[in-house]
């Protein structure tokens, strides 16, 4: 009988899937974070942008860890390559949003969507 | 490529799921404080500066 390989290679990315199934189950009725966290639409302008700004910074160190720690396989550089190509798109869409926010406009929801959209993007590439 | 791709899903969700929880029950000044912190992070992270791979 053939040994399926396991999809997860190292100790540390069981570790993280683990850690993401635990998290996901937290969220799940009658558990501790049901109904706490806010959804992108239920925050307000500045948490908005606070939260895209953190996702931001978050993946802009990851990017530079990575390159870092040194790439090992093509697969893992498209992903980085992709990645490069969105955060230079959303950039300065988040720094139009702050400045919307900083003079107390109301950004268009359809701009908000869009930056929401591409921030999202890198977790399906 | 298709278990890369899930360990970078996971990642990223767990990333947008703690970000999501430093907003939660925050107050407006703290809100404003994280809002200047983060800014002034995202002002020095241009993507220009990322190098190629």
């Amino acid at each position: 009988m053939e040994r399926r390989e396991n999809i997860f290679k190292s100790d540390s990315e069981k570790l993280l899937m683990l850690v993401f199934i635990i998290v996901m189950s937290l969220m799940l009725p009658g558990c501790p974070f049901e109904g706490k966290l806010k959804s992108f639409n239920d925050m307000t302008p500045k948490e908005k942008a606070v939260w895209m700004m953190s996702v931001y910074n978050a993946q802009y160190d990851d990017y530079l860890k990575r390159v870092k720690a040194g790439l090992k396989t093509e697969s893992e550089k498209n992903i980085l390559r992709t990645k490069k190509k969105v955060l230079t798109k959303v950039y300065p869409m988040i720094k139009m949003y702050n400045a919307y926010i900083e003079t107390g406009s109301l950004p268009e929801k359809e701009t908000e969507d869009l930056i929401f959209d591409l921030i999202n993007q890198i977790v399906t590439m | 490529m298709h278990d890369v791709l899930i360990i970078e899903a996971a990642k990223m969700a767990l990333q947008i799921f703690f970000t999501s929880m430093k907003i939660v029950g925050k107050t407006t000044e703290e809100i404003e404080e994280l809002y200047q912190k983060e800014k002034q992070a995202f002002e020095l992270n241009q993507p220009e500066n990322l190098p190629d791979v």
